[in-house]
């Protein structure tokens, strides 16, 4: 999905020398949609087409990317914002402020999860990027604001902010 | 910090989940007084193994139903409630 | 002492010395050194005077656990000096001694010893009760401990969370050996060890035992599957495995406090040396062999000139080489395996001279003693193990162990290093096996868990490691000390059992025995043993202390950890701040509570227009066939009839009939509503929707989400409102085209997706402006920027606070309480008893038919610029008849308002009231027709 990549090329980690980049998504549109997606099982992810659908709960999804075709569709663009979290320390960092094991096995590329990052139930994706760890982490919106302070802040022994 | 295996997310840490307590059965509407107050107020209360509610609010937000023994914490089986599964 | 020459396994850096001081005099030591070993290298013998009689103390066990070396170091007291590492420029100070540890003015406690029996502070200073301020003045002086700073600690602290499939506490032969059997099974192992290295015991053994410690901690250090964390402390195990880590060494934090989900735990915590009571046991120079062993081996510190030694052990036996090898005269040994033993050890400021039980004075400023290892069953009791004691081998032994919880080493049993390292390795690999058990478990119930092959089940053998037969050493023939930290001794346990105290939980409390820093690790053992033999009972049959965590004391700091405490804001937010708003918190958001002049702010509203962020309020989008009998079951009112563009209010009651929460709720289309609730109360509204829906209803169509934060809500209020949101929108506003209580959907400041209600929580005409939130700030400026010449003003929630109370309208949780049912809060209309169910529908049931419940009230006292403060009482004589739940000066009316809970009999119109203020004073009020101070014919709200 191109609007989803996590960074432009120059910006790339490896490019910039970092080992944790943090990027604002939370433009992209986002939709809550009760069926269609079956086939993704709650603490799922897939691309399906051109859209990103996840699940963390029975009888729900959320997709990312144009508005489905189908009603009904609660529209979640503005209830929730979307970082990206990129690079082989982002594991690290969210150790920090996450008690959900995202090793390899317990946590792979393609795993949804809803849970309590710093304090705040947020929605957790892991969506590598051309083989470069990488997590969506969404909250609600009013949210947004201190979560990504906690992440930049948690972020400082890896380099980040 | 328990460990409980929510059917949908598989372990979670037990502060993702708010606790309901033993599960009790709603008598209807018309229920006479000493059985709504049991409904409200009374509960067994047993030391050894119970069914009781957890709610994955931090989680899957689903309501489930969990074995669990009220001496050593143990968890068995969990269950999710209700139709929607 | 002195500094030793070069020692094989010597642990200081002598190519770096460090500079520090001790008690305001220059000290020098190296790198590696522990505070005690660098001060006692320079032939520092006291440490530290006693808690309770200030006698002088001196090295006792050179450890962590070390009850006479407790310092204070800057601003920071109790440093455990037998632990922490000297560094250059610290400013090292001795505790508890004034004026000087040479000379303690309060070492006249010492004459007035045998004053201080169990119970001496209490059955002395109980009274009279009017001398008890003095008491506690002269006592404090005379407490234990060091200084805390009042400035804020500069530390940096942290949290972090691990998944390790095995933790091994303990990094002595056994649990190194685990941790690389289990990592060598494919584990991942954290591997924590209290002091700076690994090697425990082997680290000051000779020199087959520092060859296996290389070879080990090589092993280890090097393992890819292992995660060292030396100078970090276990401090607890909790349900299921939850283990938590005080880690040090970290670079840039000062701590680090790991909570680690731990598949198998492997406890090697080894042993504790433990003290001899006899007279004179505390004095500077009587030691632990293993603390002699320590300064010599690790350290190269000469502990002594000339010395007995008592021993009833190898390890023992070994000290005595090692005394020779450094060059202390050894002048007797007492083998305590036979009959001999030491009765007394005499001396001012430190061991002058020893008497052995033959009778036989030997001059000695060194007396080790090596009787008996006491097992650290801490974690293991913690795990629910009621380990039981084994007179053989004079100590503690694991019972049962659960299944995620495995011990090896010291703990379980003696052996050689290979022994040791055979068991510690057959229970590495069960820990790996047992662990992958668990993770198998766990990833099973994971959607996404990859899949695996399913684990070994058969459990791997596992060498036996026998206790070696020991004799029970506790107490020689004379009295000494049991608890050092406490300044407890045997007589005091004796002379508590002759008080009564036959119990060791309450001879504990009675004595403070195990109850000071070191919490029983040295002394539990012996304070059961003598206090059975006071009794005339033995251990076996009174039980040890309940092992609590934290195993050893841990910083707050650490604790605490940086603190992340979720905060939610409004888009809005970033104009409130330029605004300089008041930040206002409620519950976790933070809301201007008004921009300098909140009276001001009502005379907008009430005289122009006004805008409110709202965003708080709680919305659900409700879509579904089966959305009317949601709402017809969770409110009290009726939601059958309504139709699409309408909204109506509604109350929600619990099942026991009290209020939770209050909204309106629109019909947006055919099958979609949008609900709102308070701020405070969005999340439980959520979580009740749910439950219903779940547990109750659940083939009900209904789909929920939350959509709180998707919208920024506006509220335009105040007679130009319709004006000032008519040059923003191209929907109706015509009172005959969009009418109180209605909805519109629509575009507003060329924002689509918008929705509006006309409600009016503040009795003014309004609009409230739900706009989908990125364009929630633009749409709050367009009102400001439009507005201009209808005197336009933002309002925070103190105006609209004292508006709703100008209005009559009540707040839940404010003028209602845990207690308050749906009847009496002046919206009894809305209740529909006639309904078949409803949530909380019994009990309002029974609340209508007892009609005693109070009633809410607008009241204004006969002296308008009173305002009593909320929660004033309202009495009849010395009965309570109500309370004052809101009260404000109105600036609309000038004078003071309020609304309160009244008893029946006191609620009807024109009652007279007495309000007692918080003074004693009581004033006169009366209750008024309408809740409502102000328009009650609603003509503002409804234009």
């Amino acid at each position: 999905m191109a609007e989803l990549s996590p960074i432009p090329a120059d910006l790339a980690p490896e490019a910039r020398g970092e080992s944790l980049v943090l990027s604002d998504f939370s433009v992209v549109p986002k939709w809550r949609v009760f069926s269609g997606h079956e086939q993704v099982r709650p603490g799922t992810s897939a691309t399906v087409e051109d859209r990103l659908v996840w699940s963390v709960s029975p009888g729900e999804w959320t997709v990312v990317g144009p508005a489905p075709e189908q009603d009904p569709v609660v529209d979640l663009s503005h209830v929730r914002m979307m970082f990206r979290l990129t690079g082989p320390d982002s594991s690290g960092l969210l150790a920090k402020v996450c008690a959900l094991d995202l090793g390899e096995d317990m946590f792979p590329d393609g795993a949804a999860a809803r849970t309590l990052v710093a304090g705040v139930a947020t929605e957790l994706i892991r969506d590598d990027q051309a083989g470069e760890r990488s997590f969506l982490i969404i909250p609600s919106r009013s949210y947004g604001r201190y979560l990504h302070t906690v992440l930049l802040d948690a972020g400082g022994e890896f380099g980040l902010g | 910090m328990l460990v409980i295996l929510c059917p949908h997310c598989g372990p979670r840490n037990s502060d993702e989940f708010s606790f309901q307590g033993e599960i009790v059965a709603r008598p209807g509407p018309a229920s006479d007084q000493e059985t709504w107050r049991d409904y409200l107020y009374m509960r067994d209360n047993v030391a050894g193994w119970q069914t009781e509610r957890w709610f994955h609010v931090s989680g899957c937000r689903r309501f489930l139903n969990v074995e669990r023994h009220t001496v050593t914490n143990e968890i068995g089986v969990v269950t999710p409630v209700g139709g929607v599964q | 002492m002195s500094r030793l020459s070069e020692r094989p396994g010597e642990v200081i850096d002598r190519t770096r010395p460090m500079d520090f001081s001790w008690n305001g005099k220059p000290y020098r030591g190296y790198a590696g050194d522990s505070i005690a070993s660098a001060l006692a290298a320079s032939g520092v013998r006291v440490f530290s005077r006693s808690f309770k009689y200030h006698r002088p103390r001196g090295i006792l066990t050179a450890s962590f656990h070390d009850p006479n070396l407790m310092v204070q170091v800057g601003d920071e007291p109790n440093v455990r000096a037998g632990h922490r590492l000297v560094e250059e420029k610290m400013e090292v100070s001795a505790q508890n001694a004034w004026p000087s540890l040479g000379f303690d003015a309060k070492g006249v406690n010492r004459l007035l010893g045998r004053f201080l029996t169990p119970g001496f502070y209490y059955k002395t200073f109980m009274s009279p009760r009017s001398l008890w301020p003095w008491y506690q003045r002269v006592l404090a002086r005379f407490a234990a401990g060091g200084v805390v700073g009042v400035d804020p600690q500069p530390g940096r602290y942290d949290h972090r969370y691990a998944h390790p499939d095995v933790l091994v506490a303990g990094g002595g032969p056994a649990g190194m050996a685990a941790a690389i059997d289990a990592a060598e099974a494919g584990a991942a192992v954290i591997l924590v060890e209290e002091e700076h290295r690994l090697g425990g015991h082997l680290r000051w053994g000779d020199s087959d035992d520092l060859g296996a410690l290389e070879e080990l901690s090589a092993a280890v250090l090097s393992h890819p599957g292992i995660e060292v964390m030396v100078d970090s402390v276990v401090t607890g195990r909790y349900d299921h495995n939850w283990v938590a880590i005080a880690q040090r060494g970290v670079e840039g934090v000062d701590e680090r406090l790991v909570k680690a989900r731990v598949k198998c735990l492997v406890v090697a915590t080894g042993t504790i040396e433990r003290p001899y009571v006899f007279e004179g046991n505390d004095l500077p120079g009587v030691m632990l062999s293993t603390a002699v062993r320590r300064l010599i081996n690790l350290h190269a510190v000469r502990p002594g000139e000339r010395a007995v030694v008592l021993s009833a052990n190898g390890p023992g036996d070994s000290a005595i080489a090692d005394l020779e090898e450094a060059g202390v005269e050894v002048a007797e040994v007492i083998d305590a395996r036979g009959d001999d033993t030491v009765i007394k050890a005499s001396g001012r400021m430190g061991v002058q001279g020893v008497i052995d039980s033959r009778g036989r004075r030997h001059d000695a400023d060194l007396l080790v003693t090596a009787v008996g290892w006491t097992t650290t069953t801490t974690l293991l009791n913690m795990a629910g193990d009621r380990p039981m004691y084994e007179p053989r081998a004079a100590r503690y032994l694991s019972k049962s162990l659960p299944y995620d919880v495995l011990a090896t080493g010291g703990i379980v049993g003696d052996g050689s290093t290979d022994q040791l390292v055979q068991h510690g390795t057959a229970i590495g690999r069960e820990a790996a096996r047992r662990a992958s058990v668990v993770k198998f478990q766990w990833l099973t119930a994971v959607p996404t868990g990859v899949t695996r092959q399913p684990p070994d089940t058969s459990e791997i053998e596992v060498p036996p490691l026998e206790a070696e037969r020991h004799p029970e050493l506790f107490r020689s023939s004379t009295h000494g000390f049991v608890d050092y930290s406490e300044d407890v001794t045997s007589k005091d346990l004796f002379a508590a059992a002759a008080e009564g105290y036959d119990s060791m939980e309450l001879a504990k409390r009675y004595t403070t025995v195990n109850m000071g820093p070191i919490q029983g690790k040295l002394e539990a053992v012996n304070a059961v043993a003598i206090h059975g033999e006071a009794t005339g009972s033995s251990p076996l049959e009174t039980s040890t202390t309940t092992w609590r965590p934290p195993y050893a004391p841990v910083s707050l700091g650490v604790l605490a950890g940086r603190q992340y405490e979720p905060v939610r804001y409004s888009v809005i937010q970033p104009w409130h701040e330029r605004r300089e708003a008041k930040p206002l918190v409620a519950g976790s958001w933070i809301r201007p509570e008004h921009y300098g002049d909140p009276v001001a702010e009502v005379t907008a509203v009430r005289e122009a227009v006004g805008i409110i962020d709202v965003s708080p309020l709680g919305k659900i989008d409700l879509r579904g066939r089966d959305v009317p009998k949601l709402l017809e079951f969770v409110y009290v009112n009726k939601w059958s009839k309504l139709d699409v563009g309408k909204v109506r209010y509604g109350i929600m009651c619990n099942e026991d009939g009290v209020i939770f929460d209050d909204g309106v709720t629109g019909r947006l289309g055919a099958d979609q509503y949008m609900m709102s609730s308070t701020s405070g109360g969005a999340a439980g509204v959520w979580n009740w929707l749910d439950d219903w829906l779940q547990t109750g209803f659940p083939d009900w169509d209904v789909k929920m989400t939350a959509v709180t934060d998707g919208y920024a809500s506006i509220n335009v209020a105040g007679p130009n409102s319709r004006e000032l949101v008519g040059r923003l929108t191209e929907i109706d506003l015509r009172p005959e085209a969009f009418g109180y209580m209605e909805v519109r959907t629509g575009v507003v400041a060329g924002v689509p997706g918008c929705f509006l209600w006309r409600i009016g929580f503040t009795g003014e005409l309004s609009y409230e402006i739900h706009v989908p939130s990125a364009y929630g700030l633009w749409v709050w400026e367009r009102l400001l920027e439009k507005g201009e010449d209808l005197g336009v003003r933002a309002f925070g929630i103190e105006a609209q606070r004292i508006m709703r109370l100008e209005k009559g309208h009540f707040i839940v949780g404010q003028d209602t309480d845990g207690l308050t049912q749906g009847h009496g809060m002046g919206v009894d209309w809305a209740i529909k008893l006639d309904k078949p169910d409803f949530a909380g529908k019994p009990e309002l049931m029974w609340q209508a038919e007892r009609d005693d419940y109070r009633r809410l009230a607008a009241i204004q006292t006969e002296d308008p610029a009173i305002v009593p403060p909320e929660a004033s009482q309202i009495v009849a004589g010395d009965v309570i008849k109500g309370r004052i739940t809101s009260s404000r000066m109105s600036p609309t009316l000038g004078r003071s308002i309020c609304l309160g809970q009244v008893d029946p009999d006191l609620a009807a119109p024109g009652s007279r009231l007495h309000i007692r203020l918080s003074d004693g004073v009581t004033v006169a009020a009366r209750v008024l027709e309408h809740h409502a101070h102000f328009d009650p014919e609603g003509t503002r709200l409804r234009g």
